[in-house]
């Protein structure tokens, strides 16, 4: 194996995107070469066959697009656009308000949607135009909604805690529940940095903004078809109607018929809707695929085992154990597909968790937390591609890496939070016992 | 030379367990001439093996007939007689005897550009349940995850549903009441956390699954090797496969089966014997059906036979085990023409 | 030639909607699996199946050609700010070009693939019943073989406006 060979693939990787090259197509194109240099043609043929066939064929996979679905239409039929206007009749009078509304619609949001490409998808293309429009600067109205896209993710359900517990062989639910809190503390630390932005830098956010806020109270009545479909999915995942997997197409086909119930639904919605998770879901799908035979790669040149089992190997205090765990999942969550990250290191680090007696519930939580950061940093962030997708008059990809970057330090405090005080995490899952 | 072996498992399953004892056995038995290293699952995972095994990412990997099932038609008349199962030993070396003579066999795992190299197995399959199934009524209405055609038909037989569920998604619909148990491995118990959700075991025995190949060697590694490379390799997988059985019938069920006496939630029902004698006869008529309408069925059936009374008098030692079916199958087998 | 390119628009589009139709598929289906499962306690087993190996290989594989054609593909725009128009325009065109080599190459990993399980006749058991899949093979290599062709026509398009009007090509 080859250690060497996967740093170079890095490099080459980070040259062909600066290049232009889609990233998909750079994924496969670094991919093939690297496999074929270390073990041969036939071998890189194989995986070139193979890959894009075994990671789409996938029936945990289907929650995603089934999630854009619920998302699309529930922004075509102005249903997360009354989530957001709720939000906004609350805490408009703040400054920075249209951040904070967005921000609160993202984790209303995410109580439904188990994806965080979902979330953003939803909430970017409503709330970053209105953000534009009221003279913030573009690259933060976007970079907002990236992270806070991220909330979807960590607030129940989640595709990802799913994985991470089929994975690591521990409760789902409780993983679910250890979520809650690191989600809402996630939203409030965003919160906080939009303030502190609109202190510091009132000509990148407005500290106030006109409203026009003659709906008052009637707007915070658009809630309730969202509030409708939080009771559906949630209600029907802890009863055991549907499966985590399920609730996906059951909460999309929920949204048709509030939507339909309360007559905004018509053939425009209906198109537009389904148009655009084909073109999402297969732009994201693609560079899934491209991830993946990547991770393949670091694999085969065992740079990603050579990592974990260096930190696995170093007798660490758990302060160092966890810099060293943030690091390498900040690090691989910059390229990597967050399947495969999980795939590549759990095995590794759980026994020496599980030997120091770490909680696999709140590393779990933590996992996805890291990995979620993994999806707005460059050059691979799925999230800033979403909201290239979705947003992309108002801003670059590049840009939107800019906007995201205050979020991030955000991230940094709020896992080094839950690194210090682990029961921040686990006391709701402790009273679930 | 360095092998890329593909136990296609993370390193907490069995599999990979047994692939780092034949690293070791391959260096052994090859002076240090052939060595191997383990490729993760996020390289080659079960979908990938005939992929991986096919276009040379892997020499050699864990390939499962029945996941494969198209390819393996003949190969899989051993899993329709999962009912079998009562001695994992026997139902590992039976299928490797079994494997290794059966000429339409040897024909599919060469189409799959293999060659087969022994089998291992699992415990016997017990009911894990959220309801508590003491008698054969209980199963009424029950719904059951069933891991293949033998199970469905004993869970159809007793009027419960049986339901195919992918076997990591067991523990959320456990939990949610979307199916009330599944007919799996004790073992499934810790590795999918059922722990967690199952409020009842009952030791009702169902069958094995014994239908793997465990060193699936690509055929051109295979032709690739001298005759004397190819005995030592013989030499190492053979002393490999039992550690498979060893490891995921006995010592994983152990440390599982105390958890579970450990767990209060828990309850473990012994069958009684009404129930015990109507499952017994059932899997009897099941397989009496099987063995007399297909050849190939009677001659595994005769092999489990034979290999339960081997593994009576050797006992459960791998190595001892190895020992014996090195002389009982794999000195019969010409290296020079096998697999070829 | 404008005809050709109006034709590989059409197709892509059509492709594009028979996506859009697995995804309606795959909603309704899934939603009627959880009812039945929970009003009549019937179990459907093969909807795990049908919506990995169809609806979803649909999905991702089938607008491939047309995502090329409204140039939809996700870049990472970090010289964008240092080039003239002249010079993207040039650029797009090679990486449309060699975005077509890509996929020239998946494709011609895909349908021998394809192939293979069609011969093998692939199925899946599922609980007693056998479920062929081997068909579900060849929509990968479909969808890369018209990826392959749109890149090409893309290409052509950016440097002809006439072209681009033909091919339906999303506006600058
Ligand atoms: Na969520
Ligand atoms: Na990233």
């Amino acid at each position: 194996m080859n250690v060497e060979v996967g740093l170079w693939g890095i490099a080459i990787l980070a040259l062909l995107l600066v290049l232009r090259l889609p990233v998909a197509l750079a994924l496969i194109t670094v991919s093939f070469g690297g496999i074929w240099s270390l073990i041969g043609l036939n071998p890189a043929i194989g995986i070139l066959a193979n890959t894009p066939y075994s990671f789409v064929a996938s029936w945990t996979m289907s929650a995603v697009p089934m999630f854009l679905l619920m998302g699309f239409i529930a922004f075509h039929t102005g249903m997360t656009g009354g989530l957001f206007e709720a939000a906004k009749v609350v805490l408009s009078r703040l400054p920075g308000g249209l951040a904070i509304s967005s921000i609160f619609a993202c984790s209303g949001f995410a109580a439904v949607s188990g994806s965080s490409l979902a979330c953003s998808a939803a909430m970017g293309r409503i709330a970053i135009p209105e953000m534009v429009k009221a003279g913030y600067r573009p690259s933060i109205a976007a970079g907002c909604i990236a992270a806070g896209g991220t909330i979807g993710a960590l607030i129940p359900p989640s595709i990802l805690m799913i994985i991470y517990g089929v994975i690591a062989e521990t409760s789902i639910t409780q993983v679910f529940v250890g979520g809650i809190s690191i989600g809402v503390i996630t939203a409030i630390s965003y919160c906080l940095v939009v303030l502190a932005i609109c202190w510091l830098r009132p000509d990148v956010i407005p500290s106030r903004t006109e409203m026009s806020d003659h709906q008052g109270v009637k707007a915070l009545a658009k809630v309730l078809p969202v509030a409708l479909l939080v009771l559906l999915v949630f209600g029907g995942l802890f009863s055991g109607l549907f499966t985590a997997t399920e609730a996906g197409a059951v909460g999309a086909f929920g949204t048709v018929l509030l939507a339909a119930a309360t007559g905004t639904l018509n053939r425009t919605a209906i198109k537009n809707s389904l148009l655009e998770t084909v073109t999402t879901t297969g732009s994201l799908l693609i560079i899934g695929i491209g991830a993946t035979m990547f991770t393949r790669f670091l694999g085969i040149s065992g740079l990603s085992n050579f990592i974990a089992q260096a930190v696995a190997g170093a007798d660490l205090s758990y302060l160092g154990l966890m810099l060293i765990i943030v690091a390498i999942y900040l690090a691989l969550g910059t390229f990597m597909e967050p399947f495969g990250a999980m795939l590549v290191t759990l095995p590794v680090f759980l026994p020496v968790l599980e030997a120091q007696q770490i909680s696999l519930v709140w590393f779990g939580v933590l996992v996805v937390k890291l990995l979620e950061i993994g999806m707005i940093t460059p050059p691979v962030g799925m999230n800033v591609f979403v909201i290239k997708n979705v947003a992309g008059k108002y801003v670059s990809v590049t840009q939107v890496f800019a906007g995201v970057l205050p979020f991030m330090l955000a991230d940094l405090l709020v896992v080094a939070l839950a690194i210090a005080v682990p029961s921040i995490v686990l006391f709701l899952p402790a009273l679930m016992n | 030379q360095e092998l890329r072996l593909a136990p296609a498992a993370p390193p907490a399953h069995p599999a990979y367990y047994m692939y780092e004892h034949f690293a070791e056995f391959l260096a052994e038995e090859s002076g240090g001439e052939m060595t191997g290293t383990i490729l993760g699952p996020e390289v080659v995972a079960l979908p990938q093996v005939k992929d991986a095994l096919q276009s040379g990412l892997a020499n050699v990997a864990n390939g499962l007939p029945l996941y494969f099932a198209a390819d393996f038609p003949q190969t899989g008349v051993a899993g329709d007689l999962a009912l079998l199962g009562r001695d994992p030993h026997a139902m590992a070396w039976a299928m490797t005897e079994f494997g290794v003579n059966c000429e339409p066999c040897q024909e599919e795992f060469k189409n799959f550009g293999s060659v087969f190299l022994g089998a291992g197995s699992s415990d016997v399959y017990v009911l894990l349940t959220t309801t508590p199934v003491r008698t054969a009524e209980d199963l009424q209405g029950l719904r059951l995850r069933s891991g293949g055609a033998p199970y469905s038909r004993w869970a159809e037989h007793f009027g419960a549903t049986p339901v195919n569920i992918a076997v990591g998604d067991q523990f959320e619909a456990m939990s949610q009441g979307t199916i009330d148990g599944t007919m799996a491995s004790i073992v499934d118990m810790l590795s999918y956390r059922l722990i967690d959700v199952a409020e009842y075991v009952t030791m009702i025995p169902l069958g094995t699954y014994h239908v793997t190949s465990n060193f699936t060697t690509s055929l051109d590694t295979w032709e690739g090797m001298s005759l004397e490379q190819r005995e030592q390799f013989v030499a190492a997988a053979n002393r490999g496969d039992p550690q498979l059985t060893d490891r995921w019938a006995f010592q994983l069920p152990a440390e599982a089966t105390e958890a579970v006496e450990a767990n209060e939630n828990i309850e473990v029902i012994q069958p009684d014997q009404a129930f015990l004698d109507a499952s017994n006869a059932f899997a009897e008529e099941d397989i009496a059906t099987r063995t007399g309408e297909n050849e190939l069925a009677a001659d595994f059936a005769a092999l489990v036979d034979k290999w339960t009374a081997i593994v009576e008098e050797v006992g459960n030692d791998p190595e001892a085990l190895a020992a014996r079916a090195q002389e009982e199958i794999w000195a019969n087998v010409d290296l020079s023409t096998y697999g070829m | 030639m404008q005809a050709l390119a109006k034709l590989a628009g059409g197709v892509s589009r059509a492709l594009a909607y028979v996506g859009t139709a697995a995804v309606v598929a795959m909603m309704l289906h899934i939603c009627l699996d959880v009812a039945l499962r929970n009003l009549f306690n019937i179990a459907m087993n093969t909807t795990p199946e049908i919506v990995a190996r169809y609806y979803m290989t649909g999905i991702a594989f089938l607008p491939l050609a047309w995502l090329e054609l409204r140039r939809q593909m996700i870049s990472v725009e970090l010289l964008e700010f240092a080039m003239t128009d002249r010079l993207r325009r040039q650029s797009d065109v090679v990486v449309m070009i060699v975005a077509s080599l890509v996929y020239v190459a998946l494709a011609w990993g895909a349908w021998p693939k394809a192939l293979k399980e069609a011969r093998s006749g692939t199925f899946v058991e599922l609980v007693s019943l056998q479920f062929e899949v081997w068909h579900s093979y060849f929509i990968p290599a479909v969808g890369f073989s018209l990826a392959a062709v749109a890149c090409l026509f893309t290409a052509w398009g950016l440097v002809s406006p006439r072209a681009a009007d033909a091919l339906g090509m999303a506006r600058e």
